[in-house]
């Protein structure tokens, strides 16, 4: 009885200190991120201060964002890159990561450093930039998928770490069955592997709806491939630039008047952020513990 | 609790004995699966690499890259001369801050998925995975502006703090001062990626089966010692595959994080390798240079992570390649 | 069978689609895609009326596309694949002479005989223009700055809260001294806002290019960068030519020694050194700030946020500044007759597909009558002129237009919408007449874009409520307005590409003397100051500053010699 009530007296420490700390850093990454809100809300300035709710309430930002219908477009192409990029990019990194857990496959040191030397060691700049101009991907929308199919050896090496450790019970089950290799990737290693797809996916994905440096280099000129961040940042911009006669513009109280930087770049942050903000908690439903739970034969 | 028998480590008893043609034919869907990621790799990673070439010569935009006089190792020596002044001090600055935030990086990350896993509630677990991830995707404008009003030397949250709690008598620059240059950009970094870098652990984590958490909670194992010996052990191969993976990045550094972040009282803590090589470089269109720079760079990387995974090798007996 | 039908009908097909293409040639206008950076919104030419009447001479159509971005590493890339794009603007003279020396370029001197305007208009400065070209042919040009007007004289003002002046009766200030007392008041009058926080002089020195800021004080090797407007406040002897270092010119002691005793005073934000653009328009959002320096344009979302709150009184307006010692000087007005690759050169590449259009359009816009149409519109219907003065200012049908229905002025009309081909003044003086280079800075509109709490500060200062007459007006402390003509100006004093060593020892020692300038004006007393000051100027010899300064004057006595 004594040792029970220890226990629990353990747990209960524990788990009020876990909850403390886990608040605490919750307050850290969170209460930014909500002042941030709050400005991109606010119509009046702000300074130095805590901000507990928006200083004279306003959707201007967020009108002048979402209104403006070349950034409506540049979603849907930042939105059809991020899927078609990172479900390409998935399979390709992840048949890859499953060919190279075999320890045995012959060759598999000249593979690895086949794969490991670009993760270190790139041309540069110019180099790429020649090569893309002799494919032929220069201004269309294949820049944005091609050169990612092969989500980098780092990726590679993190699915195959996961992979490594899928007990092999199954694969050896599956042989007896009479699958092949390409049986056993796809119907044992890639579904057992989904938390580290949704990681590498996420990361992946994320790179994909933040990217513009492809767009400014290789598509600038072209306004139906803007990503989404490279048309924010256009439309920043727009509300940047004054010149006597941009002022005189300024004038027209209709426009909204005012702008504050601050409040527009926080405008911009989250329309950038909320879609990922969103396919997140979905995704977090694949860390959940016990896919093997049954799967195991005796 | 014995490791359990993985892929990866499964002995081929017959290995000796079966000829060469015979093995790969064995096992050729597996190198079926490898061929579109390798093709990827030689055309958008190798090919230009032959552009290393211009590190090699005197290249002038405009010409071929093989048009280019080749002048050998000119570059490199006039990076290395360079290394007396300037770089000696970029070099440091470069280690110093890259390698607490490596430290750092790979620790409380790692901590706060063990920690996290521990919260029974799965709404809450969720709630604060979700707010903990969100700073990753602030620009490093919109963070500067955030360090902004917690650091300023002025009306800063911070330095208001102190002074209330009679900690400091007067404000202290974090932003401007260099001797707080290191612990704000560290802490900065941190910050900004540790929600994000904790994915990779807590996928980790539900790999872990439940069967072993069951008999240790039968032998009557407390939530310390459930963490310390079977989470922990658990995901240790995935620390050490990060902790290599990251060695290499240690001359490196995030551009734009450290562009905004340098201003002209804290240049000589903050300035990086990754600032300088754009400042003295690419900036000034000097390509030959910056590339040859980068070369050096990434040789220093490889080594260091090859060396890691060599040390892992012989200390775990696990290495990644 | 079959195969021989198949060749009939092609040769049939091909025979019709002929007089098609040709038909086409002459109908569809050429169009150019033009991307430009620091252009706000992507626009098409033919979308205003004057872009039409430009069309109808010469069916060209420009698409000037925004671009967002790092447009060296842009144009750097361009050049190295071989894609650039017909016409563009350049922003640097490295990346220039690059393009050039690559042999990427088309001469205009190929295209002189459809070119007379062009030719007639820049004969003066063409020459220098041609020295950068290996073979001494013209393969850009800079559209011109003009004479300095009244209304852009030079960033080198401050902004500051109009209530302020009010409150001290409306100083008419100039001299470094007035300043610091009035600042001294200022603050002793209002040490906080409303809010609490506490108020201050502040500077976005946070922002790479934020030491230019202040003011006379330029920390570079030698004053050129700037061009124009920093000679012109340098007020120096417009005979000699100037090549004066930091330690002998006393204007840049004499504007660190103001910063001192600015910072002496508890007067300058001791957040300046970290501050970036956005946290000075937030300190001014908020009325913190008492005035800035040079970064005036940042001022127009305040006070329009003034307005907009209802406190107009808190409206920022520019004054001038000078040295207690040059307070009398002249106020020049730089006519540069030469160009350097500088900022924005135009260039007509080897991809053009029609370049011979391509430069009767870029004649016709040097001429008189295509400045005019480009920047000025149509007269009578646009701009009127005075019969007596000869004097040009917008017609009353545009001011209409302008004050009932702003944005539509702007997407109807199209001033300038050829951007820099040609000639474009911009904000400057025409040399030729004295008038200014665009029609949005005729007297009328001009004072259009001046809210009433600005025109009311402006007059109560300066005795006149012609706003930039603070320059250049009856009232103006600026007296003695000298016009200089430089073909030198800014030519001798860059380092040429080549020169690595002297380039990596002139950043060598601009890196140690922004290191070195906030700590001199944070010195605690006047002697530490001067101590300071003198220190850096010897450290400065020390590192070889006089190897740099010597070569350029070489430079500047061979080019004068010519």
């Amino acid at each position: 009885m004594k040792k029970m009530d220890k226990g629990r007296a353990e747990d209960l420490v524990f788990t009020g200190c876990n909850g403390f700390a886990m608040l605490l850093l919750v307050f850290l990454t969170g209460y930014p991120i909500l002042h941030l809100l709050y400005l991109s809300l606010s119509s009046a300035a702000v300074g130095n201060e805590f901000l507990l709710a928006p200083r004279g309430f306003t959707l201007r930002y967020y009108r002048e964002v979402l209104a403006d219908q070349k950034v409506l477009h540049a979603g849907f192409i930042s939105m059809a890159r991020t899927v078609l990029g990172t479900g390409s990019m998935l399979l390709i990194t992840s048949a890859g990561a499953f060919a190279m857990a075999d320890r045995q496959l012959v060759g598999h040191k000249a593979l690895w450093r086949y794969y490991l030397i670009p993760m270190f060691i790139s041309g540069g700049m110019i180099p790429s930039y020649l090569l893309m101009k002799q494919l032929c991907l220069t201004g269309t929308f294949w820049i944005y998928i091609l050169p990612s199919l092969f989500g980098g050896t780092y990726n590679m090496i993190l699915m195959k770490t996961f992979m490594e450790q899928l007990p092999t019970g199954l694969v050896e089950a599956a042989e007896i069955d009479g699958a092949n290799d390409i049986s056993v990737f796809f119907r044992i290693a890639l579904p057992l592997s989904l938390p580290i797809l949704a990681t590498v996916g996420l990361f992946s994905a994320v790179g994909h709806w933040n990217a513009y440096t492809d767009t400014m280099l290789y598509c600038a000129e072209n306004e139906n491939l803007h990503t989404l961040q490279y048309s924010l940042m256009l439309l920043l911009n727009r509300y940047s630039s004054s010149t006597s006669i941009e002022s005189i513009r300024n004038l027209a109280k209709e426009n909204g008047g005012a702008i504050s930087p601050i409040g527009l770049k926080s405008a911009l942050t989250f329309v950038t952020i909320l879609p990922i903000m969103c396919v997140y908690p979905f995704l977090q439903k694949y860390f959940v513990k016990g896919l093997l739970v049954g799967a195991i034969k005796a | 609790m014995g490791r359990r028998r993985t892929q990866g480590t499964t002995p081929d008893t017959k290995n000796s004995t079966v000829s060469w043609g015979r093995r790969i034919a064995r096992k050729k869907y597996k190198y079926l699966l490898l061929l579109p990621s390798f093709i990827c790799l030689f055309i958008f990673a190798y090919i230009p690499m032959a552009g290393i070439y211009i590190a090699f010569a005197d290249y002038k935009l405009g010409q071929g890259i093989f048009e280019a006089k080749f002048v050998g190792l000119d570059h490199f020596v006039k990076f290395f001369k360079d290394a007396s002044g300037v770089s000696m001090r970029v070099f440091r600055n470069t280690i110093g801050i890259n390698l607490f935030s490596l430290m750092l990086g790979i620790l409380f990350p790692c901590t706060f998925a063990l920690f996290l896993n521990e919260v029974r509630s799965t709404r809450f677990k969720r709630f604060i995975q979700t707010v903990t991830f969100f700073p990753f995707f602030l620009s490093p404008v919109v963070i500067y502006a955030l360090a902004y009003n917690f650091f300023s030397s002025n009306s800063g949250l911070l330095n208001r703090i102190l002074t209330n709690m009679g900690l400091i008598k007067s404000n202290i620059n974090f932003l401007g001062d260099s001797k707080w240059s290191w612990p704000l950009i560290i802490f900065l970094n941190l910050w900004k990626g540790f929600g994000y870098n904790s994915v990779v652990y807590i996928a980790a984590i539900t790999g872990i089966s439940q069967e072993q958490y069951d008999s240790a909670k039968i032998d009557g194992a407390g939530r310390f010692a459930c963490m310390r010996h079977i989470t922990l052990p658990n995901i240790m191969p995935t620390v050490v595959v990060l902790l290599i993976l990251s060695v290499g990045s240690i001359v490196g550094g995030d551009f734009n994080m450290m562009y905004m972040f340098t201003n002209q009282l804290n240049r000589d803590s903050m300035e990086v390798f990754s600032t300088y090589v754009y400042r003295m470089g690419l900036q000034k269109l000097r390509f030959s240079f910056a590339t040859a720079a980068s070369l050096v760079l990434s040789i220093i990387s490889l080594s260091l992570t090859l060396g890691a995974n060599a040390i892992s090798r012989k200390v775990n007996n696990h290495a990644i390649f | 069978m079959k195969k021989r039908w198949c060749l009939i009908l092609a040769m049939v097909l091909l025979a019709a689609s002929i007089p098609a293409a040709m038909a086409a040639e002459n109908d569809d206008p050429y169009v150019i895609t033009w991307l430009k950076d620091g252009l706000s919104e992507s626009y098409n030419t033919a979308d205003f009326e004057i872009g039409r009447h430009i069309k109808e001479k010469f069916n060209i159509e420009i698409e000037f596309v925004a671009f967002t971005g790092d447009w060296s590493e842009k144009c750097a890339l361009w050049l190295a694949g071989g894609d650039y794009p017909e016409i563009m603007q350049i922003n640097t003279a490295e990346l220039t002479q690059q393009y050039i020396n690559a042999g990427a370029l088309l001469s205009y001197d190929d295209y002189q005989d459809i070119m007379p305007d062009f030719f007639a208009r820049f004969a003066a400065a063409l020459p220098s223009a041609r020295a950068c070209a290996p073979d001494g042919k013209l393969y850009f040009y800079i559209s011109p700055t003009g004479a300095l007007s009244g209304t852009y004289d030079t960033p080198l003002a401050w902004t500051v809260r109009s209530d302020l002046l009010e409150e001290q009766g409306w100083p008419n200030l100039l001299t470094a001294s007035e300043w610091l007392e009035f600042f001294k008041t200022a603050k002793a009058n209002h040490p906080t806002t409303e809010d609490g926080l506490e108020t201050y002089v502040d500077l976005p020195l946070g922002e790479a290019w934020g030491y230019n800021t202040l003011g006379i004080l330029i920390p570079e090797v030698y004053h050129v960068s700037g061009g124009n407007q920093v000679k012109a406040t340098n007020l120096l002897d417009e005979s000699h030519p100037i090549l004066d270092t930091w330690a002998d010119n006393a204007l840049y002691h004499d504007t660190l020694a103001f910063w001192n005793a600015m910072w002496r005073n508890d007067l300058l934000d001791p957040e300046c050194f970290t501050d970036k653009c956005d946290q000075l328009v937030a300190k001014s959002n908020t009325t913190q700030c008492l005035a800035s320096w040079y970064a005036r344009w940042l001022f127009g979302s305040t006070n329009n946020l003034m307005i907009e709150r209802g406190t107009p009184q808190y409206t920022y307006v520019e004054m001038p500044f000078r040295t207690d010692a040059t307070a009398d000087s002249p106020r020049i007005i730089m006519q540069v007759n030469s160009m350097v690759p500088g900022f924005g050169n135009i260039v007509v590449t080897k991809n053009c597909k029609q370049p011979e259009r391509v430069m009767e359009l870029i004649n016709f816009l040097s001429s008189d009558e295509g400045m005019l149409l480009h920047h000025w519109g149509v007269e009578g219907v646009d701009y009127v002129v005075d019969p007596e003065t000869g004097k040009r200012d917008a017609s009353p049908e545009l001011l209409d237009l302008y004050i009932n229905d702003h944005d539509g002025a702007f997407k109807q009309k199209g001033f300038s919408c050829f951007d820099n081909l040609g000639v474009n003044y911009a904000q400057n003086y025409n040399p030729v007449d004295m008038q200014p280079g665009n029609i949005n800075y005729s007297d009328s509109i001009q004072a259009l874009s001046y809210t009433e709490r600005q025109l009311e500060a402006i007059e109560k200062t300066n005795g006149d409520p012609l706003p930039w007459h603070i320059y250049c007006g009856e009232h103006s402390r600026l007296q003695n307005t000298v016009i200089v003509t430089d073909t030198l100006a800014i030519e001798g004093w860059t380092i040429p590409a080549e020169e690595e060593e002297l380039l990596d020892l002139e950043q060598e020692i601009l890196d140690y003397t922004y290191m070195q300038i906030p700590k001199i004006i944070m010195a605690e007393t006047e002697e530490e100051f001067e101590a300071l000051f003198a220190e850096t100027i010897q450290f400065r010899k020390d590192m070889g500053i006089d190897k740099i300064l010597d070569f350029l004057q070489e430079r500047v006595d061979a080019l004068a010699a010519e």
